[in-house]
């Protein structure tokens, strides 16, 4: 992992997908290494829009996002897609694996767009999987897994690569509590070890296990 | 690279129905151009054989024993440009099996040229030997080609089998010829100009004609089969549009189709796009898997369009139409489906991550 020292910052991010209704107003935050930061609010108060902003995925209206002090969301798309491989996991609401590809493929695909030996990546994957509990051999489907078991697969998609932020949309939104310790429990893990995680959530309880909660 | 490759491939393995599918319309397209585009090319191939066979790119010189043609003249030749082929023929000394003292006489010519493989003979002729054509052979009563030739001059010369001389030798049959190397200037009888193509005929018969210098230049004559090779050109041009513009056509429409089933899949996996790019694939990334993936489905649909083609051939007795025309077929389609498959993989570029995974 590349250690971080300042961590990513937000300052006055706004930003609309219309053009006329504002999702995120003047949102100001600091996320720094070291610590899980849950973002709650009510849903459609633009907590996923906020964590793609952070992730780089859409451009603020204004505002900026910066980490470790430089300024990155005014970066062009390959450097900001460069940015994302080397620096970021990301743990999506509904897993989004590849349903055609082998549980392996998925896990090791962020090592791709890095250009990391993705066959050395792939020898560790049982090592991983086993880690979080993931009891499946490595090359079956997502659509042969359950639920809780393809996102613990995400999850170790995300850490793979050992980026030095995790963002997580809902990451536990469809899992039993068993599978839901696991996965929070690995990123705290990885906050514990120097990372910055943001965990979107709706649950006060995975909330208040964070080291910080923002609420929009 | 090799990861772009192998990503590409496993991904196109991963949507089984979708690849089957391009490969399939892309062997069929194989198929069909071959059997016909490829037959009228085979087809052209077999007629400009006919051709040449009666020597469409020749020039020969024929002079009087006395005019003053010698082995000058061919070393005034080496220097002119377009020349595939140069052989000088000595006047003819009557030859006769040694064997059968009452055997009917054939020509014997000395030859001297600097590719003596054209005129059917080794590179280092075994000296002292006549390379005879299979025509000679049978007048000398050498049906096995082995054999002692006797010159009315007092000579006597082993006999071997010349093996497929030039086409335009071949008027000078039955044809018993002798390597010679000239010691100064000795006398010629005929002299045989190959042109590089058949259109280099006519600017070069005045060439020719010019640097003859004879003293009286009606001792020898010069003649072209200019005719044969406008006939030649004419054939090769029409039939080659008309394979152009039917591979084009099929060619395009198979790009066409393709495209249409790239754009189908692109539409389809928006979700897989979005999350590739969301992970850090970038815009060029999207674009260069897109397009290797349908290069490799394209070369393994145009290889399984050749065999099945190729054995169509086979079993109809058609003739095949050869290496160099599938690897041109191969390669315009691959063109012609690349070309098509940019737009679709630049719209499987443009998915943006945050859209295409927002769970409702």
């Amino acid at each position: 992992m590349k250690p971080l020292t300042q961590g990513l910052v937000a300052r006055d991010l706004c930003f609309s997908y219309d053009g006329r209704r504002t999702t995120i107003v003047d949102w100001s935050a600091v996320l720094a290494p070291g610590q899980v930061t849950a973002i709650t609010g009510a849903s459609g108060s633009g907590k996923s829009t906020l964590l793609y902003l952070l992730g780089l995925m859409l451009t603020p209206g204004s505002g900026s996002v910066l980490i470790d002090g430089e300024r990155v969301d005014t970066l062009g798309d390959t450097q900001r897609a460069a940015l994302r491989s080397e620096l970021f996991g990301f743990v999506f609401q509904d897993a989004a694996l590849d349903a055609t590809r082998t549980v392996a493929d998925n896990v090791t695909e962020p090592v791709l767009y890095r250009r990391g030996d993705r066959k050395a990546a792939s020898g560790r994957v049982p090592a991983l999987l086993a880690a979080f509990g993931v009891d499946v051999p490595v090359d079956r489907r997502p659509g042969q897994v359950s639920g809780g078991q393809a996102q613990r697969i995400a999850l170790c998609r995300a850490l793979i690569g050992e980026p030095s932020i995790v963002l997580a949309d809902e990451p536990t939104g469809n899992l039993d509590p068993e599978s839901s310790a696991v996965v929070l429990g690995a990123l705290r893990q990885h906050a514990r070890d120097g990372g910055v995680v943001a965990i979107v959530t709706h649950s006060d309880a995975v909330a208040a296990s964070c080291d910080q909660e923002i609420r929009l | 690279m090799t990861a772009l490759v192998r990503e590409a491939w496993a991904a196109a393995r991963s949507q089984g129905v979708a690849s089957s599918l391009t490969c399939l319309l892309v062997a069929a397209v194989v198929v069909a151009i071959t059997l016909t585009s490829g037959r009228t090319v085979a087809a052209q191939q077999e007629v400009l054989r006919s051709i040449d066979s009666v020597g469409t790119r020749a020039i020969v010189v024929r002079a009087d024993t006395d005019s003053g043609l010698t082995t000058g003249f061919l070393q005034r030749l080496r220097a002119v440009d377009q020349i595939a082929w140069l052989g000088g023929l000595s006047p003819i000394v009557d030859g006769r099996n040694a064997g059968v003292p009452d055997a009917a006489g054939v020509p014997v010519r000395q030859l001297y040229s600097d590719d003596l493989r054209a005129a059917g003979m080794p590179a280092q002729p075994v000296s002292h030997t006549a390379y005879a054509s299979a025509t000679a052979l049978d007048a000398l009563g050498m049906p096995y080609g082995v054999g002692e030739l006797s010159l009315t001059n007092g000579d006597t010369l082993g006999v071997a089998p010349a093996v497929g001389p030039a086409p335009a030798l071949l008027e000078f049959e039955p044809l018993v010829l002798v390597p010679a190397t000239p010691h100064g200037d000795e006398p010629l009888a005929v002299v045989v100009v190959i042109a590089a193509s058949p259109d280099m005929v006519a600017p070069l018969t005045p060439v020719v004609t010019s640097l003859l210098a004879l003293d009286d230049p009606r001792m020898a004559t010069v003649s072209t089969s200019s005719d044969l090779a406008e006939l030649r050109s004419l054939v090769e041009a029409q039939m080659s549009a008309l394979s152009r513009s039917l591979i084009v056509g099929l060619v395009g429409v198979a790009a066409v189709l393709v495209a249409a089933l790239q754009t189908a899949l692109v539409l389809m996996r928006r979700k897989d796009f979005g999350r590739r790019r969301a992970l850090g694939a970038s815009r060029g990334f999207i674009v260069a898997l897109q397009l290797t993936q349908t290069a490799l489905l394209v070369l393994v649909g145009a290889a399984a369009g050749v065999m099945a083609s190729g054995v169509v051939l086979a079993v109809t007795g058609a003739p095949q139409p050869g290496v160099r025309f599938s690897l041109a077929v191969t390669i315009w389609t691959l063109t012609f489906a690349l070309i098509a498959s940019l737009a679709p993989a630049i719209l499987a570029s443009r998915r943006d991550p945050a859209t295409e995974l927002r769970v409702p």
